[in-house]
């Protein structure tokens, strides 16, 4: 008996009753012929969704809401496996760290050692040891004669200028034909040799080094985590203006910390021994009793006994222009004076704006509410094929800005994006940003931070083009944001003593 | 500076926002996400998995997915593609754990035979997902376009979901002649669709 394949399909289809003979025959053919199985297959996706059509388009709100809720409970999950997987990894890194410390020692000197070796062997007989042709010294060959001298650090490594490096968070620029030293195979030890050395850890203090300084950077965690500056020799300044990160110097025995934003010298000199020159702001030492230098104040150290202190008269001796005077280059400069919106600047229309005080200006750019994200109030600059301009080390955006009242679950933070070529995104918080008055940011290109956590590349280097830059207030719902004579500038040259 | 102003995408600007707002962890911005994208999604899984249900349920696993993958998202391809790619590795899986339920289950040989298809189908070329989208929208169109017949057929069968001995007794006819009706319109939205793809006009 034989059935017809589009009533037995037709009875599959609708859920009836099919003949097991029936059914039989229809797999048998489809089997057989493709072009049946095409049809059927693509019968059943029609009818599936037609089926959904109608349900899928009303009850859009009820899914969202589903979604909603199934992603809160995701998070609360999310925290604890998170929670979970932090302890983890930290009980790991810590019996890595443990393991790693008992061989360090050992390590070090295996490793100098093989270099060294490795150095004497190519000296003496001319070509390396793995090089198919080469002539190999019999096992009476005269290696054992030469003078192995270990460097004063063997792992330190000379770099010369014009350079720019991008290690662990930081930048260090050098300028002009400057060289430094640096250890190659852990965090920052850097050693400046006859010109000085600006290095801009992420997030945190710009830290100069005056020729021949030698210092140690030390973090625990990220880029947000407390910072330690260890002042091995020489002369380093260490400015906190704008750092979001906790940060300590080590300067001989001593742990000085500055207490909020300031800017001071610290000096460790085998001749003079050990002293703090404060400049801006104050510092604080760390023993039992702490004792607080404040801004002017000149400290030699002197083991267990009161430092000696003096008033200090000329912050050029130390021979650093501080961040805010150096001398500066503009690249950029946008004061919407003439009314218009100028090229690049997207969806931001130029308008009178509230006062400036002691400014002539009466045109800034406002920002507008994002139509798919209405708490954020934003303005943007951008040119994805070209680029608007190439990251320099040194370089800084510089704007004044105007919001409203503080409000909305996390304050006031006035966020700053970037894109760079290809497509990498960075940004930089302004927590705590002034509201309802004019207040000017200038913020380091160094100091962004990537925007995902798994972005291969973990800031901004020289040479990178920004495409795309925007500037938003985030968490409020209704308010407004002016924003007035943007400025992207870079070091006019390298200072140095 | 010889620059000069290049309008930008609105709708690729909005998205690539709320993406980045997503990352940061703004869930509001992510739940704007699915709403631009939830009907889409539930469409294109509702065509591999027959309970309609069983299919939201899935959908709502993918955006679930794609809420706690966020971070591997660079943005090489548009938000949307990389949303579909989760959703076809979520109804391969599906389909995978169905597949090895229905065989021993009662289920017809002939769905589980087409069943294998698909998983095949989805296995082996990674574009599956795009092209049943863009058979979606040309079914749309292809609906549209129907006699008003049978366009009414569709409405009360698909869209009204009547059972279908009262949809043949309120239009005067047998259960069995209108199954085959049905089968019938399928079987021309399938060749308009057809048609519809081949012209490029979903």
């Amino acid at each position: 008996m034989t059935f017809d394949n589009d009533e037995i399909w037709s009875d599959i289809v609708t859920g009836g009753t099919v003949d097991p003979a029936a059914e039989d025959q229809l797999l048998r053919q489809t089997v057989l012929d493709p072009k049946l199985g095409a049809r059927l297959y693509a019968d059943r996706w029609i009818d599936r969704a037609l089926a959904a059509m109608p349900r899928i388009d009303a009850d859009a709100e009820k899914f969202h809401n589903r979604v909603v809720a199934a992603l809160a409970i995701d998070d609360d999950e999310q925290v604890f496996v998170d929670g979970v997987s932090g302890r983890i990894d930290r009980e790991d890194n810590q019996r890595k760290f443990r393991r790693s410390q008992k061989r360090a020692t050992l390590g070090a000197l295996a490793l100098g050692c093989a270099s060294a070796c490795a150095l004497v062997i190519f000296a003496t007989v001319g070509v390396p040891r793995d090089q198919p042709n080469a002539t190999r010294p019999g096992p009476s060959a005269p290696v054992a004669t030469a003078k192995i001298e270990r460097p004063a650090s063997p792992s330190m490594l000379t770099v010369k200028a014009p350079f720019d490096l991008w290690r662990a968070n930081a930048w260090v620029s050098m300028p002009s034909g400057a060289t430094m030293e640096a250890v190659t195979n852990s965090g920052f030890h850097l050693r400046s040799q006859d010109k000085p050395l600006s290095l801009s850890p992420q997030g945190g203090p710009q830290i100069h080094l005056n020729a021949r300084a030698e210092v140690e950077l030390t973090s625990k965690g990220g880029q947000e985590s407390p910072l330690a500056v260890n002042v091995i020799s020489g002369a380093v300044y260490v400015d906190t203006a704008g750092s979001q990160r906790e940060v300590s110097v080590r300067l001989g025995g001593e742990t000085i910390k500055p207490l909020g934003p300031a800017r001071a010298a610290f000096v460790a000199d085998r001749g003079r021994g050990l002293s703090i020159a404060v400049l801006h702001g104050a510092v604080a030492t760390q023993k039992d009793k702490p004792v607080v230098f404040g801004s002017g104040i000149a400290a030699i150290l002197d083991g267990d006994n009161a430092p000696k202190t003096r008033s200090l008269y000329r912050a050029s001796d130390f021979g650093w222009t501080p961040v805010g005077q150096e001398r500066r280059e503009t690249l950029l400069n946008f004061d919407f004076e003439d009314g218009r919106t100028p090229p690049y600047w997207n969806a931001t229309p130029v308008t009178r704006c509230p006062p400036h005080a002691g400014q002539n200006s009466q045109f800034c750019v406002s920002g507008a509410h994002y139509d798919v994200a209405p708490w954020i109030v934003g303005l943007e600059m951008k040119n994805m094929a070209q680029g608007l301009f190439t990251i320099e080390a040194g370089m800084n955006v510089a704007f004044d800005y105007w919001t409203g009242q503080p409000g909305g679950d996390r304050g006031q933070v006035v966020e700053i994006w970037l894109e760079s070529d290809p497509g990498v995104a960075f940004h930089y918080d302004l927590r705590g940003a002034a509201s309802a008055r004019w207040t000017r940011a200038e913020i380091p290109f160094a100091d962004f931070l990537p925007r995902r956590a798994d972005q291969p590349v973990k800031g901004l280097r020289p040479g990178d083009r920004i495409r795309f830059l925007s500037i938003m207030v985030l968490w409020k719902a209704e308010d407004v944001l002016f924003i007035d004579n943007v400025e992207i500038s870079r070091r006019a040259s390298p200072t140095g003593i | 500076m010889g620059l000069t102003y290049e309008p930008a995408d609105k709708d690729e600007d909005a998205e690539s926002l709320l993406v980045d707002l997503s990352r940061g962890g703004d869930k509001r911005a992510f739940e704007r996400l699915v709403r631009r994208h939830q009907q889409r999604i539930r469409s294109l899984v509702a065509t591999y998995v027959p309970q309609f249900e069983e299919a939201d349920d899935l959908a709502q696993e993918v955006f679930l997915a794609a809420y706690r993958r966020l971070v591997t998202f660079r943005g090489e391809a548009p938000f949307g593609a990389w949303l579909s790619g989760i959703a076809r590795m979520q109804v391969l899986r599906h389909l995978r754990a169905t597949g090895r339920r229905n065989q021993h289950a009662t289920s017809h040989t002939v769905q589980i035979l087409l069943d294998e298809i698909e998983t095949e189908k989805l296995n082996n070329a990674p574009d599956a997902m795009a092209a049943r989208e863009r058979e979606l929208a040309a079914l749309r169109g292809c609906v549209e376009g129907l006699p008003t017949d049978r366009a009414d057929l569709v409405r009360r069968y698909y869209f009204g979901g009547g059972r279908l001995a009262d949809i043949a007794a309120a239009l005067g006819k047998n259960e069995s002649a209108t199954k085959v009706a049905l089968f019938r319109i399928r079987q021309t939205l399938r060749v308009c669709i057809e048609r519809r793809m081949a012209m490029g006009k979903a």
